[in-house]
């Protein structure tokens, strides 16, 4: 017994002076911990056991131990990182790092009403990413276990959902619920302000996020066309960074340059509509009356849109969206083009030969053999080459090129990626997004790309309870590199030139084909060197365009009720333009190179650089107090605002390679070198009002003074006052029994005044031109020539704002629980004071007459909408729906105009805007006895409408014959005139139609259910008058020029001829639509189109997958195309115009519209 | 805050043109902004055109010598005359004041001849100065007086240079000269007519003798001081528009002269004088002398001007009587071809 205890003493003692033996001696200085365990080893009878990658030894140590004990020395080493050893057997220590394991704790809290501080029972409470969570009690009290990090999620009915953090050392939380937003309670941002939807009082239309948001398109300017009846948004072409004009409820003012469009604020900021990032988007206002619009004075005198972006808030945990899509677009519409070399030439050639004597084509009978032969060979056939090189050399072409598909992709990629983040909780909250986009063009050779980034970050602070900052960031950046000329249109314009069927775009060695010999004057230029151009792919340009808006707001709270707000925003802009042009070499003949001689084939350089600044202040007090039933909100301030553009532009010829651009080896004339500098400033004073009594009497004034660089000092004010009154007949007593069905009906009326500055940036100063040259050159000392400097005429010192008055009156009504809901809208806007040459002056003035605001104009329209939405139960599921469209119409009139005579070359009084004078075409002449008996009463020499028919001297067969129109001789004299052109004696014309849209229409469906959404949107325009001029190519083909390239298969089934009586077109013949005098050259009823349309704006199916809960709070896939699908009368007539396209211009050529079709998920977590 | 009260400055003044605020500041200013002036300046198709007394024409032209175009050299002469004070250099100031001063009486000139007495402007007229823009004609004295001002004022302010092209105070006095000529000989031959001189300010008006001793006094200092002599090439010039080949200015006159044959009317041709001195027109027969003989004895400026006999046309080698453009001898419109312009 003794000798076991005194072995284990004795054991016990060994082991402890084993331990005890272990002492550290070292003295280490910055030395990371890796490197001091094995000196720690050396001395110790110890190995360190560890994974190399531990965290922790790589800290630098500084120690000093001086006969330290092991286990100390080791406390102390591993001192503040987390690494732990543990003493295991054979004299090893096994280090490891701690797993941080938060400590799981009692949570507690109690969840309130905001409003009323009341407890709510029953609120879930639940631990955001588990399945933990509990419900409140009567008093609202909850506990749960959760540790730090973790979010809680508290979520009531009614109310919006609350999640917070659980912070390290705080354990009591203390919930406020805010009641979600009612339809009808929803706040609608207004000038400065938002206001309660139901106590508006102007005509404010709005514009749901979820209708633009995720639509597959670049921007939101065609995601805006069908919003509301009154905007109106016309595209100029169908291309990338396209640009558009827009307006509501018609143009304000005859002058419609850009100082009259509707103004675009995003979050307050003046911003282009195209720049803004559509998911960006939580709502758009459209003011479209003058009480609302008053607010913002000078500027919004077409109306004004406001554009509210996405922001955090409290009470949202960091919420991580992604919306990924990818598709392609193809043209609206149709392609179908004569791709037959035979019927190409031979179309061209009857046609001419009823205008002259020749034939356009020089081909032979055996040409045309040839042509016959290859007929139905869709790819060249080597038995029978396309390209025939003659005795000579000179290249014959007997091809069956499709020349559309040479120039033209009809279907190219885009995608379209946007990231945003948001979140909050009650001391800061924020919003971030980015977004590319980019797609290809339409332009096969050298494909022309779009590359656009955009990026916002906003972050809202409360500083202190009193104090709250804000800073708003956005950037935006589009870069579209094209091929061919500065302006993209030209390859549509005249590409189809001479680009006949049979003609190929190479010849066999490869070179480019520009001169087609083989018409009638020698001198066929192919699209007018555009193919070649092209295919050389040396002319490059670059449009670039970077937008930088940084806004920092400050509110003070400065009493109960009473806010002062300060808000500085600097714009800052950058575009960058330049165009590479060449000579470019084409082959007419083989062995021969020569180099196209046009304007279009220079060897030169362009650049322009242009820089845009704006900076703009507000600031305003607002006061909302309220007692009893009254409730008033006063706004007052200021707004100041300098606007700086400065651009500088450069053209250089002959560079001296063709593969790089910079003006630093152009060696030839400098041929332009300029600058333009434009500066403006405004200030602006504006109050409003706005009180209601218990909701059911509504009023509201507003007033805003603006003074404007622009105009001389003395003219420079402008007032503009609005106001307006309420009527919310439904919250009366009378109405309580009819409420239950009938929720809402407000009526209102309201009336503004809104100023316009018509003029330049400096009008009222006299600029001198230093470079007059005479026009019969003048020289005092035979070596230079004379040049002068002279002022520019003055304008009237007296110029000032043009005013519009809008009266406008409305009705708002919400039946079975606001279910159904109708707006509808009647104005009346008039016009003062546009500018208008005024009354002429003596000569003795000695310089042109100033011009005068001595015009006015007035429009009338109305607008209405109805939306039905409804949720039902189907099988277990929510299903959610709703119906909705609009309408409106407007009509406006000139009322007063310095025009005496009324001459229909400018604008008269009594006019309506858009009327369009014609002549009328009762039909086609079908036998030789209607000519004659028409020639008895009708003169066709004198006539101003066939001229060439009558008149070309050595056409093949002159004068009137079968086939052609027929005119009516309205006004009896026996000849075809246009009178004295004036409203009273317009000859044989009247009033035909009328090219403003009429009826603007939309109507949307959406549904959802079991996860599957669908979203439908239409809009359309139900008439508008269009006559194709005499350059609309696409629609007249050869009746104007002969050699039109782009005819439609079946054109020659609508073209009149004895066996095809009832056709559309008249008798064969070039040119017919080229002179403004010839028999289709001036508008008439027959070929005046309707180009009103129905489109399917967007059509979008997407299903949340059910699963993944855990991960990601909404996984959507989902199906969006834009423009599928589209009807109009013009289509009947002519496939290939859209008709968005045909009202850009008489023309009707602009770059094409495409449609898009998409898919893509959104995700977020 | 406050500062974009003061910031937000309407004053805005555009920087990448002159301005009329800014522009005559400058002497260059002055003398390129007078440049315009030289538009009144006669050209030989105009002559042509004009339905002036000493040429035969085929055809009439109607000119608008009355619009705003007209006019309007006028308004930028007198824009000048107001604005010439903010120039800071005096000696152009001087200069180019006296130039506006000969033009404003070139033009009135221009108009006295054409219409007689006009509204007479010294401002420029603005669009709502309706008293100034529906003003009557002025009295003939007064605007005769005026011009005889005005051209005084140039005499003292025009640089003493000599230039044939340019505007200079042997040019002022030279038009004095003529000025008073015409006024004074109007007056004389139509005394007693509504034409002479009409009522005047002042408190008589200008006696037809006191113009001539003007227009005496006048030339003699043109004669004395201005250091031209006569009949040889340049030195007579005393102003003239010049043509450069290489700067590519040119004229068509010869259109006129040599295509559509126009020629001298005998009325003038009758009115160079005998060497003697004597005119032509006192000659027995005047009248029906031939055409040969019509040069003998006559002023030598007589065959400068007109093809006589001995005239050879550059790039021919002999002479022609006269010469025209498709056929080589036929009379043209008028016997009196004048040698200038014809080749």
């Amino acid at each position: 017994m003794r000798r076991k205890f005194v072995l284990a003493l004795s054991l016990m003692l060994l082991s402890l002076l084993t331990v005890q033996a272990q002492v550290v001696t070292l003295k280490v200085t910055n030395q990371p911990i890796r490197e001091v365990l094995p000196m720690v080893e050396q001395q110790c009878d110890y190995h360190f056991f560890y994974n190399n990658n531990l965290t922790g030894l790589d800290n630098l140590v500084t120690l000093t131990l001086n006969q330290t004990p092991l286990e100390q020395a080791l406390k102390q080493l591993f001192k503040g990182t987390g690494i732990s050893y543990k003493m295991a057997e054979n004299n090893v220590i096994v280090l490891s790092v701690e797993e941080k394991k938060s400590a799981v704790r009692h949570i507690t809290g109690v969840v309130l009403d905001k409003k009323s501080n009341e407890p709510i029972i029953g609120a879930s409470v639940a631990v955001k990413g588990t399945t933990s969570g509990t419900i409140t009690d009567l008093d609202g009290n909850f506990t749960l276990e959760a540790s730090t990090g973790q979010y809680l999620q508290v979520s009531y009915l009614g109310y919006e959902t609350y999640e917070l953090r659980v912070a390290a050392g705080s354990d009591i939380y203390r919930v406020m619920l805010a009641e979600s937003t009612a339809q009808l309670d929803e706040v609608v941002v207004v000038g400065y302000g938002a206001q309660k939807k139901v106590n508006l009082t102007g005509a404010v239309s709005v514009v749901e996020s979820k209708d633009i948001v995720g639509r597959p398109t670049p921007n939101m300017v065609t995601a805006l066309q069908g919003a509301d009846p009154a905007l109106n948004i016309t595209m100029s072409a169908g291309g990338p960074g396209a640009s558009y004009n827009f307006n509501i409820r018609g143009l304000a003012s005859i002058n419609n340059s850009s100082t009259t469009k509707p103004l675009v604020l995003v979050d307050g900021v003046e911003m282009e509509l195209s720049r803004v990032n559509t998911n960006d988007i939580e709502s758009v206002s459209i003011l479209k009356d003058a009480s609302a619009s008053a607010i913002y004075g000078s500027k919004a005198a077409a109306g004004v849109i406001l554009v509210t972006t996405k922001s955090g808030k409290e009470g949202l945990a960091p919420q991580v969206t992604i919306d990924a899509k990818a598709g392609w677009k193809s043209p609206t519409t149709d392609h179908d083009f004569i791709t037959q070399g035979f019927w190409s030439a031979y179309i061209s050639d009857i046609f001419m030969l009823q205008h002259t004597k020749t034939a356009m084509t020089t081909y032979t009978e055996a040409d045309y053999a040839e042509l016959w032969m290859r007929l139905n060979d869709q790819t060249e056939n080597p038995e029978r080459p396309w390209v025939v090189t003659q005795n000579d050399g000179t290249y014959k072409y007997y091809a069956n090129f499709n020349w559309y598909d040479h120039y033209y992709k009809t279907i190219r990629p885009m995608q379209d990626y946007n990231v945003s983040l948001k979140g909050g909780n009650d001391r800061i909250n924020y919003f971030v997004s980015g977004r590319y986009y980019t797609e290809d063009g339409m332009i096969r050779i050298d494909n022309d790309k779009w590359h656009q980034f955009s990026t916002r970050a906003k972050v809202n602070i409360n500083v202190k309870p009193w104090l709250h900052y804000g800073v708003n960031f956005s950037f935006f950046s589009s870069r579209y590199t094209y091929p061919g000329t500065e302006s993209s249109r030209e390859i549509f314009r005249v590409g189809s030139l001479h680009a006949m069927a049979y003609i190929p775009a190479t010849n066999p060695d490869g070179s480019f084909v520009y001169l087609n010999p083989w018409i009638y004057s020698g001198q066929g230029t192919v699209g007018d060197g555009m193919s070649a151009l092209l295919l050389n792919g040396k002319h490059k340009n670059l449009n670039l365009n970077r937008e930088m808006v940084i806004q920092n707001s400050l509110t003070f709270d400065l009493y109960k009720n009473l806010t002062l707000n300060a808000d500085y925003s600097f714009t800052w802009r950058m575009k960058e333009i330049s165009n590479r042009s060449v000579k470019v070499p084409y082959s007419a003949k083989e062995g021969t190179t020569d180099l196209i001689e046009n304007f279009r084939s220079v060897d030169s350089y362009h650049q322009q650089l242009a820089r845009y600044q704006t900076h703009n202040y507000n600031v305003y007090l607002r006061w909302t107090p309220t007692w009893d039933k009254h409730h008033l909100t006063l706004t007052a301030g200021y707004n100041g605002e300098m606007y700086r553009y400065h651009s500088t532009q450069a053209t250089r010829m002959d560079l001296m390679t063709e593969d790089l651009s910079s003006f630093n080896f152009a060696k030839g004339e400098v041929t332009e070198l300029s600058e333009s500098i434009k500066t403006v400033a405004t200030n602006g004073f504006f109050a409003r009002v706005n009180y209601d009594w218990a909701g059911r009497y509504l009023f509201e004034v507003s007033v805003r003074a603006d003074a404007s660089s622009r105009f001389a000092p003395g003219y420079r004010w402008a007032v503009t006052p609005g106001g307006s009154l309420g009527w919310r007949m439904s919250e009366e007593p009378f109405w309580e029994s009819i409420h239950d069905w009938w929720d809402n009906a407000k009526i209102r009326f309201s009336a503004g005044q809104l100023a316009n500055q018509m003029t330049g940036y400096y009008d009222y100063i006299q600029s001198v031109d230093a470079d007059g040259m005479f026009t019969q050159a003048i020289t005092l000392d035979g070596a230079t020539v004379l040049s002068y400097a002279t002022e520019n005429d003055p304008n009237a010192g007296t110029l000032t704002w043009e005013k519009m008055t809008t009266y406008d009156v409305g009705l708002d009504l919400g039946f079975l629980g606001n279910r159904l809901s109708l707006t509808g809208d009647f104005y009346i806007r008039n016009t003062e004071g546009m500018l208008n040459t005024g009354t002429a002056l003596p000569s003795v003035y000695g310089a042109t007459d100033p011009k005068q605001n001595s015009a006015n104009m007035s429009t009338r329209g109305w607008e209405l909408a109805v939306t039905w939405r409804d949720k039902h139960n189907v099988l277990g599921k929510d299903f959610k729906y709703e119906i909705g469209g609009g309408v409106g119409n407007y009509r406006t009139f000139i009322t007063k105009y310095n025009n005496p005579e009324k001459l229909l070359s400018t604008y008269y009084e009594g006019q309506e805007l858009g009327e369009l004078w014609g002549y009328e075409i009762d039909g086609l002449f079908q036998t030789q006895e209607e000519v004659v008996d028409y020639l008895t009463k009708v003169d066709p020499v004198n006539s101003m409408v066939y001229t060439d028919i009558v008149g070309v001297l050595d056409s093949k067969a002159p004068g009137l014959h079968p086939g052609d129109v027929r005119y009516v001789d309205l006004n009896g004299d026996g000849v075809i005139t246009s009178g004295n052109n004036t409203a009273d004696n317009p000859g044989d014309r009247r009033i035909i139609g009328n090219t403003l849209p009429k009826y603007n229409y939309n109507f949307h469906i959406s549904a959802e259910w079991y996860g599957v959404d669908l979203s439908i949107h239409f809009q359309g325009v139900g008439r508008r008058d269009w006559y194709p001029m005499t350059e609309a190519t696409t629609f007249w083909g050869p009746y104007s020029r002969p050699y039109q390239g782009f005819m439609a298969k079946d054109f020659m089934t609508n073209v009149w001829s004895e066996d095809n009586p009832d056709a559309y077109f008249p008798r064969y013949r070039a040119y017919e639509a080229l002179g403004s005098a010839n028999s289709l050259g001036p508008a008439n009823t027959r070929y005046m189109l309707n180009v009103g349309y129905l489109r399917m704006k967007n059509i979008t199916v997407g299903y949340t997958l059910p699963c993944w809960k855990n991960v990601f709070s909404e996984f959507r896939i989902y199906f969006s195309a834009e423009n599928p699908w589209c009807w109009s009368q013009l289509q009947k007539y002519c496939r290939s115009i859209d008709p968005e396209q045909a009202v850009v211009s008489s023309q009707a050529i602009t770059y094409g519209f495409a449609r898009t079709f998409t898919f893509g998920l959104t995700a977020t977590f | 805050m406050t500062l974009c009260f003061t910031s937000c400055n309407m004053d805005l003044a555009p920087e990448d043109q002159l301005s009329t605020v800014t522009y005559f500041k400058s002497g260059t200013a002055l003398k390129e902004y007078s440049n315009y002036f030289y538009r009144m300046m006669p050209d030989p198709e105009t002559m042509y055109a004009e339905e002036g007394e000493h040429f035969v024409r085929d055809i009439h032209s109607g000119e608008a010598y009355w619009s705003k175009d007209v006019w309007k050299t006028l308004r930028k002469i007198n824009y000048l005359l107001a604005n010439a004070d903010q120039c800071s250099d005096a000696d152009a100031r001087t200069h180019y004041v006296g130039v506006a001063h000969f033009f404003r009486a070139y033009f009135y000139f221009n108009m006295l001849q054409r219409f007689g007495a006009v509204p007479w402007y010294d401002h420029v007229i603005n669009a709502d100065d309706k008293e100034s823009l529906n003003r009557p004609r002025d009295s003939r004295d007064l605007v005769v007086r005026n011009i005889i001002a005005d051209l005084d004022m140039a005499v003292d302010e025009l640089p003493a240079m000599r230039s044939a092209y340019e505007v200079n105070k042997w040019t002022a006095l030279a038009l004095k000269s003529r000025v008073c000529l015409f006024e004074g000989t109007f007056r004389k031959y139509h005394a007693g007519t509504t034409f002479n001189g009409g009522s005047s300010v002042y408190s008589e008006v200008l006696p037809w003798d006191d113009l001539l001793q003007q227009c005496a006094d006048a030339s003699l200092t043109l004669m004395q001081e201005g250091g031209y002599s006569l009949y040889t090439t340049t030195e007579e010039i005393i102003w003239a528009r010049a043509y450069s080949k290489d700067l590519d200015i040119k004229h068509n006159a010869q259109a006129w002269s040599v295509a559509r044959a126009t020629g001298f009317t005998k009325r003038f041709a009758d009115l160079y004088l005998m060497t003697d001195g004597t005119p032509f027109t006192s000659q027995a027969g005047y009248e029906t002398v031939q055409y040969l003989d019509i040069f003998a004895n006559r002023d030598p400026r007589m065959a400068q001007t007109i093809h006589a006999p001995g005239y050879i046309q550059m790039g021919a080698d002999k002479t022609y009587a006269v010469k025209s453009w498709s056929q080589p001898i036929i009379l043209g419109v008028a016997a009196y071809a004048p040698c200038r312009f014809s080749g």
